[in-house]
């Protein structure tokens, strides 16, 4: 497979007073390209600073204490920091959850694309006003004369996340890491949206890392899955396999207890119990405590990664 | 035929939005003329996007919001215009549960004291044991009392906040959104015990909520709000079975779906325009099956047989 990004036994550290906690804990994770590949976990999980350690804007006083990250043969984690700004926001773009929080209000939409613009591919003037206009087009904007002279509050919520991905866009980026883009927009906006991410990536041939805690928008645009918990990954895997060949108790569970609109049950599948915090790891698998096939051995141990398909592989001693 | 407890009858409420320096005030419809009952026992669900006008209707039937015209009955009593005092009684016998867990708790109050809170307002007796009770009934841990807001997950606070509105025994609870800040895996547990306590307590709720996925596994009734108006409503068996209104197949469209199966591709229109279309169908610009008269005249709520109702100039 043609890798575009490779992340690989990637660790980030907080040192705190209670002591160290490891939110992301050795993990690798691959992008090919033109793929759209998803992060999937609970809040907590470590999967937004699995992508902010991509760009490099892991907040203090997290650290990454080791691994990789492969980016188009460079190691992004030993880059100059003059080197990253070339790649961050150029190359790699990212795109947040919230879209009002992540725009200026005090400045038009134009005025916050437009800088991007000169930042990144510097064009000035009409030539940068040009770039604008196409970037809004792209992402489906038909009145792009009207946003671009709008302030965000003047846009709705579907509209500022695509701006926000048109900002994302002017420098044609290799790879868009996208956040949680939909979680704040209403299920009609997120269709179009996620219709919109499908689009640009067979357009602009584009590779997309989705971090989503929704299953059912895997299902609707992911070729590959990785299933993040407390840090690790415990199942990865193109699409089809996650969702038809599970594995991973954590992703039955996931799988299970998504409300779908099937037929109608009484009750809703659950997975006992709550994500652990980051210093109260359990010891052996850190599943165990929630996991309804727990067995000795997944206390005491850590289980490996084991190949279940050429490219499908879980983290279980279920099936040793 | 079930005690209808709670009859809303063509509430309307508009607010003024401030006009900038020069600019006229304006009204926007937050709630246009609408009309539900909800028996008891029963849940009803009140669908639609943000901005749609669904949180309005339900602080104004439990007289957090005052309508401007219309009116709620509760159990045979006209509510809404009430003075105060006179509402203070009932209100212990409804209560909200809103969204967001994290805003809804003071920090700085003990839990057993949230909870009790209520209790010691309507002077019951034997607070403490009551709301112990309450904190096991929602399934936290018994320590739980002497603990602060912030010792806890987003699951755990909206338990808190379930105990809280349930403690003093409710007849009706208004479920805004509880579980859309949480994450799936607490989604389905905060469902599961709003479906026990349900049964448990003999409650009926109106529950308001964007996400079809659930309210489809909670639902009896639904009801389908766009700009202000209800567009649809009828069991929740035929609204999925037989959707009648454009809104609500493009809802059900754009629902993330779990399935392998194919789905309706449904046009999605993306707009920003926020003003519905004044005088017409206010789903006029973005609907894809729209004729001319759908511009120019409000189509009402007619039934289509099994109480399924739907206000659409296409159907006829």
């Amino acid at each position: 497979m043609d890798r575009l990004l490779n992340i690989k036994d990637l660790s980030v550290h907080f040192k705190l007073e209670e002591g160290v906690s490891k939110a992301v804990d050795g993990i690798s994770l691959a992008v090919g390209k033109k793929e759209t590949v998803c992060l999937v976990g609970e809040s907590g999980s470590g999967k937004t600073l699995t992508a902010l350690a991509v760009m490099r804007l892991i907040p203090r006083p997290g650290i990454i204490a080791g691994g990789e990250i492969i980016f188009k043969e460079a190691d992004l984690l030993c880059l100059s920091e003059e080197k990253i700004r070339e790649v961050r926001g150029a190359e790699i773009s990212m795109v947040f959850q919230e879209p009002f929080t992540c725009l200026n209000p005090v400045f038009t939409v134009g005025d916050q694309i437009g800088e991007s613009v000169a930042l990144h591919i510097g064009l000035q003037g009409q030539k940068k006003k040009d770039r604008v206009f196409e970037v809004l087009k792209l992402v489906g904007i038909n009145e792009e004369a009207r946003v671009y002279d709008a302030y965000p509050h003047e846009l709705s919520g579907g509209m500022r996340q695509r701006v926000m991905i048109a900002m994302g866009l002017v420098s044609n980026p290799a790879l868009l890491i996208a956040d949680e883009p939909t979680t704040a927009l209403d299920v009609t906006i997120q269709a179009q949206i996620l219709e919109l991410l499908s689009t640009l990536k067979e357009k602009l041939s584009l590779s997309i890392l989705l971090i989503t805690h929704d299953l059912g928008i895997v299902n609707e645009i992911g070729d590959r899955v990785y299933v993040m918990y407390s840090g690790k990954i415990m199942e990865r895997g193109p699409k089809n396999d996650i969702f038809t060949k599970t594995r991973h108790p954590y992703t039955e569970g996931l799988l299970k207890s998504v409300p779908d609109l099937g037929p109608i049950k009484d009750r809703l599948y659950t997975i006992p119990g709550s994500i652990p915090e980051p210093f109260k790891v359990p010891k052996g698998c850190r599943f165990n405590p929630r996991c309804p096939y727990v067995k000795d051995i997944c206390r005491l141990q850590e289980p490996v990664e084991t190949k279940v398909s050429a490219e499908h592989f879980v983290r279980c001693f279920k099936y040793e | 035929m079930n005690n209808k407890l709670i009859v809303v009858k063509d509430i309307k409420k508009t607010f003024k939005t401030a006009g900038g320096f020069f600019g006229q005030a304006k009204s926007v419809y937050a709630v246009n003329r609408v009309s539900f009952e909800i028996e008891e026992g029963k849940t009803l669900g009140l669908v639609g996007e943000s901005g749609c006008g669904k949180t309005t209707v339900g602080k104004i039937i439990v007289n957090l919001e005052r309508p401007d015209s219309g009116q709620v009955v509760f159990n045979g009593k006209k509510i809404s215009g009430l003075a105060e005092k006179e509402l203070r009684p009932l209100r212990n016998n409804m209560q909200i549960i809103f969204q967001d867990p994290f805003a809804s708790l003071n920090p700085r109050i003990r839990i057993g004291k949230a909870i009790g809170e209520t209790l010691k307002i309507y002077g019951v007796s034997d607070i403490e044991k009551k709301v112990r009770a309450m904190i096991k009934e929602v399934g936290l841990p018994e320590d739980t009392y002497y603990r602060y807001p912030h010792e806890f997950s987003g699951g755990q606070r909206q338990r808190i906040c379930i105990a809280r509105a349930l403690v003093g025994r409710p007849k009706f609870v208004v479920c805004d959104e509880p579980i859309s800040s949480l994450d799936v895996s607490i989604q389905s547990q905060i469902i599961n015990l709003l479906k026990d306590l349900k049964k448990a307590l003999n409650l009926t709720y109106l529950f308001i909520s964007h996400d079809l996925r659930v309210v489809k596994n909670i639902c009896d009734n639904i009801s389908v709000m766009y700009f202000g108006n209800i567009v649809e409503e009828g069991t929740t068996e035929e609204i999925f079975a037989m959707p009648l209104h454009p809104y609500t197949r493009l809802l059900i469209a754009s629902v993330p779906s779990m399935g392998a199966g194919k789905k309706e591709k449904y046009f999605n229109r993306p707009i920003d325009n926020k003003t519905a279309n004044a005088g017409g169908c206010a789903f006029y610009t973005r609907c894809p099956n729209r004729q001319d008269k759908c511009a120019g005249e409000i189509p009402e709520l007619v039934d289509r047989g099994k109480g399924h109702r739907v206000a659409c100039h296409l159907n006829y």
